[in-house]
């Protein structure tokens, strides 16, 4: 479904991504885990065309999506999910959904969608009329996703959904991810620890330095120390 | 009613009707730079050039309709509009640094349409005729229809703006990308597009104010300059990107304007509007209504 094959993604100088591959079938749930400033999210804007990469080849159901405009990308179905949320502050719950759904594949699907992003998340139905700003972190944080939702996504690119919330809360946003994805929808994730979703990630990518370090299942994570110890948290 | 309470009430009536003649122009530069971060320089001179197609037009048709000669001229800018941001802005914005260079460009584009306004049409200054004409009287003070007019004119484009930026896609989409760039360009809006479209919006704005302008004032080669500095104060003291901050700040300063020009001599007039300003931003940094 989506295919990423050797590439490489610079700033200025600085080479952030070094020569990844990662191949994503339809219906998986793959994490690239990895510290801090490693080129994760580097990886998921280059992945989803908001960063260009210098070469490589990027093919989503079998076309090259390097260098068509974010928006063309999004009608494709590959939504990215930013860490920083980038939510539209002044604008109501409501609001932010309706323009999740933009591109014209999803807007003939609004309702629906709508419909499935509030059963997931009833806390957003009961705020649809509060404005973005006045969200707690796990409201905003459901919110950014449930926004991509709304865009019709066919694998959504999520980066560290559990950045700065309580544990508690990064329990139930990993386990709302784990129900999106037994709905169909392929998940591609970025997360420093995982150890409260282990049992739901299929896939597993450790990435240090630009690199992808270690490739496998949970089992074969496991059973390599270097991921266990310093990733998994056990 | 002592005479000079009936003057300064005399005067803020002026001073509103004087503010309302620039809301608008200061709507049309602050909804561009909210929503796309350009400051365009050459906003005083589009302001200018949509007065001048508007007076040919008058001039050259004999017995021409006004409003036909509007609803001919603002498509025009609207497609002027559009393609300067196509040809001089957006290959720009593709680069680092782009703002200070769309700064540089559309100063370059200003020096050229005001130079090309004194080559077609010469450096005597043109008046256009207003709208609409006459006074009435309510409670012993003098209203002049025009301003009024042209207040009403201006009151219905801000709700029409409104409802556009809160109820049509295109308009949510404008102020999602005023609100978070980076946001929309992920929920799918093509955002390239939506520049184009809110340069071309703003130029329009700054045209039917050319038209208020040159009926109120006059029209020359090197006027939209004037203009451009109101506008930029208007803008700053409202709160870069309020519409609603442009529209009380247009008031506020009009009135300010009656009353120095009352009291001490028009031109007086700019010194004190940045004098307001100054005051403000020291109270509140980022003007009456900015959140940014």
């Amino acid at each position: 479904m989506l295919e990423v094959i050797n590439i490489n993604t610079y700033y200025g100088d600085f080479k952030a991504i070094d020569n990844v591959s990662i191949k994503i079938n339809e219906g998986d749930f793959i994490t690239v885990i990895g510290p801090n400033g490693h080129g994760k999210s580097t990886l998921l804007k280059t992945i989803c065309g908001l960063i260009y990469p210098k070469n490589g080849i990027i093919r989503l159901d079998n076309t090259k999506i390097v260098g068509l405009p974010p928006h063309k990308i999004v009608e494709m179905g590959l939504v990215y999910v930013p860490e920083g949320r980038n939510l539209f502050p002044e604008m109501t719950v409501m609001e932010n959904l309706i323009l999740g759904a933009y591109n014209k594949n999803a807007r003939k699907k609004e309702s629906k969608s709508l419909e499935f992003v509030f059963n997931l998340f009833p806390r957003l139905s009961e705020r649809k009329k509060q404005l973005a700003s006045t969200l707690s972190g796990g409201e905003a944080r459901m919110l950014a996703i449930g926004r991509g939702l709304m865009s019709n996504a066919k694998i959504l690119a999520i980066d560290e959904p559990s950045l700065g919330l309580a544990p508690n809360l990064r329990a139930e946003v990993f386990n709302k991810i784990g129900q999106i994805n037994e709905a169909g929808i392929t998940i591609l994730m970025v997360e420093q620890t995982i150890v409260e979703a282990i049992h739901l990630i299929r896939r597993f990518y450790l990435m240090e330095d630009g690199k992808i370090v270690f490739e496998g299942t949970e089992k074969e994570a496991l059973a390599s120390e270097h991921v266990k110890q310093a990733f998994l948290g056990i | 009613m002592s005479g000079w309470l009936r003057s300064l009430i005399e005067v803020v009536i002026g001073g509103i009707e004087a503010g309302g003649i620039y809301i608008l122009m200061a709507v049309g530069l602050s909804l561009l730079y909210g929503v796309t971060k350009i400051f365009n320089y050459s906003y005083g001179s589009l302001l200018t050039i949509g007065g001048y197609f508007t007076w040919i037009i008058i001039s050259m048709v004999a017995g021409i309709n006004y409003g036909i000669a509007i609803i001919i001229v603002l498509p025009i800018m609207f497609f002027i509009g559009l393609g300067i941001e196509r040809v001089i802005v957006f290959p720009l914005r593709r680069r680092t640094n782009w703002e200070i260079n769309v700064v540089i460009a559309t100063l370059g584009l200003a020096l050229v349409i005001n130079s090309l306004i004194l080559i077609v049409f010469g450096p005597l200054i043109k008046t256009l005729p207003p709208i609409i004409e006459g006074n009435i009287k309510v409670g012993g003070f003098v209203f002049s229809i025009y301003r009024l007019t042209v207040l009403g004119i201006t009151i219905i484009i801000m709700i029409i703006l409104r409802l556009f930026l809160t109820k049509t896609k295109i308009g949510m989409a404008m102020r999602a990308v005023s609100q978070d760039s980076l946001g929309a360009q992920i929920v799918g809006i093509p955002i390239n597009r939506l520049f184009s479209y809110t340069f071309a919006i703003s130029t329009v704005l700054a045209a039917i104010s050319g038209i208020f302008l040159g009926s109120t004032y006059f029209l020359a080669p090197e006027g939209g300059w004037l203009f451009f500095v109101r506008a930029f104060i208007i803008v700053a003291l409202g709160g870069i990107g309020s519409l609603g901050g442009a529209f009380i700040a247009a008031l506020i300063l009009g009135i300010v304007e009656g009353f120095v020009s009352w009291q001490f001599g028009a031109i007086w007039v700019m010194p004190a509007w940045f004098l307001v300003l100054m005051i403000i931003l020291i109270i509140r940094p980022k003007g009456l209504f900015g959140v940014r």
